[in-house]
């Protein structure tokens, strides 16, 4: 279709100046047909039921005139065009470009709610099979990143493309192939546990239900609750459901939002078997969690997020090779001597906790050094080295404990 | 089925569900329009019978007579006899309005073609009450004279009543409040029906469904308008049964019902998604639709107050209602307007509140 292609701006201007034209002479043909109805009852020369139909006839074009001032039924991408946003780029269409093989892609993100600036140029990709950790303290933008992936929130500038679709456009085809848990779990209390599932079965059309609905509730250990109403569920329980339901349409594609909150270490462990199972069968997952223990557990890879912008996008393992090793000595002498000396000939940070001296390498190579060092000035009685948890990593990043 | 067809369906079972199993928000939902019909009967009779107190100085067949043409004159008061010692007291303890005395020697006086006089004490810190009262004591005494034909007076009113009965203010009044109520109860269904979505959070879920939160809306919108009928039809048939106003066009009487609650729940729905916060809804459409029926004309036939006050009362559904409600039970034309009109911007306040609703879902 001309101008859908964003090419140039006279196509869909010249189709909006005609519906917009079409629309106001719908309008005023509904306004005529009232007025002459009317003069025409008052004459005598229509009896009630005409005007009734009139009025009907009149309301009809009334409604085809909104949907026509509206661009409905006719929907092209006209008002994306036109209707500038400041530095949107209009998508490729990648099935037909560069093969495309990132089940997210988020390109340039920026997002502002206000004045505040909640997502800062983000970029970040989710392979096929792939799951993805957003980790960052609060306020950081990562349920805002989750919202832009699910067309719940625009961007001002920057692409978001999932599974090859536009996702600000949030067409029913890209819904259908997404699972969300929303860090805010919406449930209804007056239902049961079957009943919400039931409920969400049909909106998403899937297929033999009661069997689907079994199955998700008895992976989240919630089938023998089935019948109990969502309001007398625990915390974690209702969290369980929202993870069952996400799962329950079968989406190549998860967005889960803080998934395993509140939820015991047999939920959470059997939700991790499962998104590992997931991925093996090609889904791909962007989850967002304040369990390092998770990100470590199930993600092939960790962005951190902080002020909207990402600071690290590495696999975990990389993530603390990078931050480097601590080396702990034990001495019989002064310690705090020994850290003293270490720094200064070393040009190390040591530190004494508990009588330990805890020497922070920035390269694994100095090892060695330093320690002949700590050797020739006191009487050092054991020696190890700790690799870095991604809470230190977390730390060193943003300056700031994952979880208050 | 359709994805939209599929949200609309599920939220209309799960609204239905809802209310049935929440008791105590149907029972609200059934008292609402009540005691919204209780309002304003007790507003209509507060300024209906005003006790004034009758104290006969003689019972003679004149004063029989001129007590008789009295509660003849189109009046809003309510005579009881008493002694005047009692009538004074009653009157400084705000039980009475007014006391009338009838003189001792009335019947003489007036036969002696003598100016006789009807003492009236009036408490006239209600002047709608306190005119009323005043007005009837020359009528009656118009009234009297011509019955007893004195020479002196020779008017006679030719009456023509524009309609075969007359509505009593209650009636009338009671008419009305059908229409409220079912603007009301409506509108906060409505309104809470789609604010709670968001305060749920389920709305966010809606809107990443195929079927788009919108549909899921109009289900539940749907199912607060059934409710919204069944309890405004119990506040039509207390009208019915309970006053006694049997509907001209009962069928009619049904239409416009169900023409009510659907603009008024599709419009509170509007509201509701709007808010996106229960605690709001319910102060803020009451406050609104209030004022807005009490302008449009609702309190008495035409009375409207002037061109920009009639003019504002197009902009709620309580004017189109009450004028079609009237005409439904007691065959009265309240509005310059058609009934099919009226009828119909119902129907297009519904429909454009639920064309808006994706829009304002989506913000
Ligand atoms: N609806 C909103 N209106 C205004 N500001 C918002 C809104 N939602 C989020 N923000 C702001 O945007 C920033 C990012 O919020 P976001 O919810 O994405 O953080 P988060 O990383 O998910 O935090 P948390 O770990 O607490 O869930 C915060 O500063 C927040 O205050
Ligand atoms: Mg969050």
């Amino acid at each position: 279709m001309a101008g859908s292609d964003g090419s140039g701006l006279t196509g869909p201007l010249v189709r909006g100046v005609a519906m917009r034209s079409t629309a106001a002479l719908g309008a005023a043909a509904a306004v005529i047909a009232v007025t002459a109805a009317e003069a025409a009852h008052d004459e005598g020369r229509v009896d009630e039921a005409g005007f009734v139909l009139v009025g009907v006839v009149a309301l009809g074009l009334l409604f085809l005139a909104y949907h026509l001032w509206r661009g409905g039924g006719v929907r092209i991408a006209v008002s994306r065009t036109v209707a500038p946003q400041v530095g949107v780029r209009v998508l490729p269409v990648p099935t037909t470009s560069a093969p495309q093989r990132d089940a997210i892609r988020l390109d340039g993100i920026t997002v502002r709610y206000g004045l505040r600036l909640a997502l800062d140029d983000v970029s970040l990709r989710v392979g096929a099979g792939e799951i993805v950790g957003l980790l960052g303290p609060n306020g950081a933008g990562k349920t805002t990143t989750v919202d832009v992936c699910c067309g719940l929130r625009r961007p001002i500038a920057g692409t978001v493309c999932v599974l090859g679709h536009d996702a600000t456009t949030s067409s029913a085809d890209l819904r259908r192939s997404i699972g969300v848990v929303p860090q805010e779990t919406g449930l209804y209390p007056e239902l049961t546990g079957a009943e919400y599932m039931s409920l969400f079965a049909a909106m998403y059309d899937v297929k033999s239900s009661p069997a689907r609905i079994e199955q998700v509730l008895a992976l989240m250990g919630l089938w023998d609750r089935r019948n109990t109403r969502i309001g007398g569920f625990s915390g974690g329980m209702k969290r369980r459901l929202a993870l069952a339901r996400a799962l329950l349409h079968d989406p190549p594609v998860l967005f889960l939002d803080e998934p395993t909150l509140g939820v015991d270490v047999h939920g959470r462990r059997a939700l991790w078997d499962h998104v590992s199972r997931l991925r093996d069968e090609g889904r791909s997952v962007l989850l967002t969690t304040n369990y390092l223990e998770e990100a470590t557990a199930l993600c092939d890879r960790v962005v951190i997020l902080d002020e909207g912008r990402v600071l690290a996008d590495e696999r975990p393992d990389a993530l603390r090779r990078q931050s480097g090793t601590t080396l702990l000595l034990e001495t019989d002498g002064d310690a705090q001597l020994l850290a003293r000396i270490l720094a200064e000939r070393c040009d190390v940070e040591a530190t004494v906790t508990d009588g330990v001296v805890a020497v922070s390498l920035p390269r694994d190579d100095l090892t060695a050094h330093v320690v002949r060092v700590a050797a020739d000035a006191a009487t050092v009685t054991s020696v190890r080295t700790e690799q870095p948890t991604l809470e230190d990593v977390f730390l060193r990043l943003t300056g700031q404990e994952l979880r208050e | 089925m359709s994805s939209w067809w599929r949200a609309f369906d599920g939220g209309l079972r799960t609204q239905l569900r809802s209310f049935l199993r929440t008791p105590m928000t149907a029972f609200l939902v059934l008292i609402l329009p009540i005691n919204l019909l209780l309002l304003l009967s007790l507003f209509a009779l507060t300024g209906y019978n005003a006790p004034t107190a009758l104290v006969m100085g003689e019972d003679t067949a004149a004063a029989r007579s001129y007590v008789e043409a009295l509660e003849d004159t189109h009046n809003s008061f309510e005579l009881r006899p008493m002694d005047l010692a009692t009538a004074q007291d009653q009157l400084k303890r705000a039980r009475l309005v007014a006391i009338l005395e009838i003189p001792p020697g009335f019947e003489a006086g007036v036969q002696a073609g003598h100016t006789v006089p009807v003492n009236l004490t009036l408490d006239n810190v209600n002047l709608d009450m306190a005119e009323d009262v005043r007005r009837a004591v020359p009528a009656a005494a118009v009234i009297f004279a011509a019955r007893n034909a004195f020479p002196e007076v020779r008017i006679e009113a030719d009456l023509r009543n524009l309609l075969p009965r007359d509505t009593g203010y209650v009636q009338y009044l009671g008419v009305s409040a059908v229409a409220l109520a079912a603007c009301i109860a409506g509108a906060v269904l409505g309104g809470t029906v789609t604010a709670r979505e968001w305060e749920l959070g389920t709305a966010r879920l809606s809107q990443l469904a195929p079927g788009g939160a919108a549909a899921v809306l109009a289900g539940r919108l749907a199912a607060a308008a059934v409710a919204g009928v069944v309890a405004s039809s119990v506040t039509a048939l207390i009208v019915w049964f309970g006053y006694s106003v049997h509907p001209v066009h009962p069928l009619e009487v049904g239409l416009t019902l169900v023409a009510t609650v659907f603009a008024c729940t599709m419009l509170g729905g509007l509201v509701g998604a709007g808010l996106r916060r229960v605690m709001p809804v319910a102060p803020l459409l009451i406050g609104t639709l209030l004022p807005f029926y009490l302008d449009s004309g609702a309190l008495e036939p035409q009375r409207f107050d002037g061109e920009w006050l009639f003019a504002l009362a197009h902009l709620s559904p309580t004017y189109y209602s009450v004028g079609v409600m009237e005409h439904a039970y007691h065959g009265l034309v309240v509005t310059p307007e058609p009934r099919w009109l009226l009828l119909l911007a119902l129907v297009a306040i519904g429909l454009a509140s639920l064309a808006a609703l994706p829009r304002v879902a989506r913000r």
